[in-house]
């Protein structure tokens, strides 16, 4: 059925609905989407988002990348690689402080606060290094959170799970 | 000719005619923007003093012949449409009498199919160049050809409301419905121009229509019940003249209201593909279409990101949201931009946009559970 038949025939809430929703400006996102996003965030190269927001990162990224045998380039090698750079994790972790509040950012800040989260955990995990001041109890319910989310996948879950275990054992 | 001008009601016209063939003679069918410098004419229509001296005439150009003996339909009297001629002239009084009678089919037709009426059904003349201005301005004060567009979109708009209030609210049949509508725009829009008594400081459009309508209605039934009406006698009571009647409706302007709401919003999702198609963002349409209207109208799915991501070959998600944030921008500003045509004032058009929300909350809230 045509779109303007449709809107003869829709129920008054729907029509209201219509005019609400079209007033919106914040974005309202599906599982999926969120999934996408993740996805999409993880597979990008990390040098030019970092430079989008903060060129003093940026300059810190390029400076790492600079040494011998280092072969990360996207955020989701250096989130999940058994042997992941310290100073990347750093660097990944300050980017998404920045995504959860920077007013030019489009990313949803789950898609940061995940980020945020398995870095610490990836650090925590396969590096035996504190990257974060927040207490255990923090953590805990950080990388929790992050686990009961549907849309992450097996790579970020693994990551948090092991972070997970990592304070158990402390 | 000279017999014919003769009879011709207006000075101006007279010398006009006595200098056109036979074979050109043209009618004047008086629409709403009917003006002459007669008194004779001042007289009949009653509205002395009221009558811009400074708009042309709409005229038709057919032979008399075909006038007589041929309905008008709408395309018909859209192709006779001849805005290159300057001047008006007057027919016979035997032709002048089947005024009326050509009023009425062509608001029949106005009545069936007025979105029909479009700048593209009117052979040749191309597309109007649409501005802002209110149509209920652009029909009393207009060019002919922009008032008669204006004229088209704006009945498009209301009369599905007013057929609604007469068939659910007033109780009439649907063909008692829409006999009294064709009569409601023959009689008191075209013939009696009732838009050009609009006025912004007496309420909003709407309102004053359904309350023409409605009075015109309580007329037609007491001239109905007071004589036998002669086809050749069309006129009504001067309703104006009359006391109120009691308003017998005042529980359901709701579904006139929620009807007029629903055209607006039709025209809007209209006004808004047809804007992504020619300005070439199809993909701004489907993504708002995916992710608004089809899961509100249609109860599906919105559709994942994703997808549309694939579809249009984006590059991202958030490509994909800021896309249909675009879309939502873009539908506010139509809807905006349909209920100004009905608006007087930036100050009507907010009340509107409120009252559009207001109105289909009340008629979801008043919904039988």
């Amino acid at each position: 059925m045509h779109s303007t038949d449709q809107v003869r025939r829709a129920m008054a809430s729907s029509l209201a609905d219509i005019i609400a929703l079209s007033g919106e400006q914040e974005p309202t996102w599906l599982p999926e989407d969120l999934g996408a996003m993740l996805r999409h965030q993880l597979s990008a190269p990390v040098e030019p988002d970092l430079a989008k927001f903060d060129s003093e990162l940026a300059e810190r990224w390029r400076t790492l990348a600079a040494q011998e045998h280092f072969r990360w380039t996207r955020f989701g090698e250096v989130l999940q690689s058994q042997e992941p750079p310290l100073e990347g994790l750093r660097l990944v972790k300050a980017f998404a402080r920045i995504l959860r509040s920077h007013p030019a950012t489009l990313l949803p800040c789950d898609i940061a606060a995940v980020l945020y989260f398995t870095s610490i955990a990836a650090a925590l995990a396969r590096c035996n290094e504190r990257i974060t001041k927040m207490d255990d109890a923090s953590l805990r319910r950080g990388f929790q959170w992050g686990l009961d989310l549907p849309w992450i996948d097996a790579d970020v879950r693994s990551v948090l799970r092991e972070g997970l275990a990592w304070l158990e054992r402390e | 000719m000279e017999g014919d001008g003769g009879e011709c009601e207006s000075g101006v016209l007279r010398r006009e005619a006595t200098s056109l063939p036979k074979k050109q003679q043209e009618v004047n069918l008086g629409l709403s923007r009917y003006e002459s410098t007669s008194n004779t004419d001042t007289a009949r229509r009653g509205d002395a003093g009221k009558l811009d001296e400074q708009n042309p005439r709409v005229s038709l150009s057919l032979p008399p012949r075909v006038l007589l003996e041929r309905p008008l339909c709408l395309r018909q009297f859209a192709a006779s449409l001849d805005s290159r001629r300057g001047g008006c002239y007057f027919l016979p009084v035997a032709v002048r009498k089947t005024i009326p009678m050509r009023a009425k089919r062509f608001s029949r037709s106005l009545c069936r199919g007025g979105a029909a009426l479009s700048s593209e059904s009117i052979g040749g003349f191309g597309r109007f160049a649409t501005t802002r201005w209110s149509l209920v301005l652009r029909v009393s004060n207009g060019d002919p050809e922009v008032a008669r567009q204006a004229l088209s979109e704006l009945l498009a708009t209301y009369l599905p409301a007013l057929r609604a209030h007469l068939v659910m609210g007033l109780r009439f049949s649907e063909d008692r419905a829409e006999d009294l509508l064709q009569s409601f725009t023959a009689d008191k829009i075209l013939e009696q121009g009732l838009l050009r008594l609009a006025d912004p400081t007496r309420g909003r459009f709407r309102s004053l229509l359904l309350k023409a309508l409605q009075n015109y209605v309580f007329s037609v039934a007491r001239h109905d019940k007071a004589q036998k009406r002669s086809p050749a006698d069309r006129r009504l009571v001067d309703i104006d003249s009359q006391p109120e009647p009691a308003d017998r409706s005042h529980a359901l302007p709701d579904i006139y209201d929620v009807t007029w709401g629903r055209e607006v919003l039709a025209r809007t999702v209209k006004n808004m593909r047809a804007e992504c198609e020619q300005s070439g963002r199809d993909e701004v349409w489907d993504i708002f279409q995916c992710r608004v209207l089809a899961p509100i109208l249609g109860s599906a799915e919105p559709v994942p990101y994703q997808t549309l991501v694939e579809r249009h070959g984006l590059t991202s998600p958030i490509q994909a949201s800021n896309l249909l944030l675009t879309g939502k921008r873009m539908f506010a500003r139509i809807l905006r931009g349909v209920v100004a045509e009905y608006s007087s004032s930036e100050e009507e058009v907010e009340a509107e946009l409120r009252d559009l929300k207001d109105i289909f909350a009340r008629a979801e809230a008043g919904r039988p559970s």
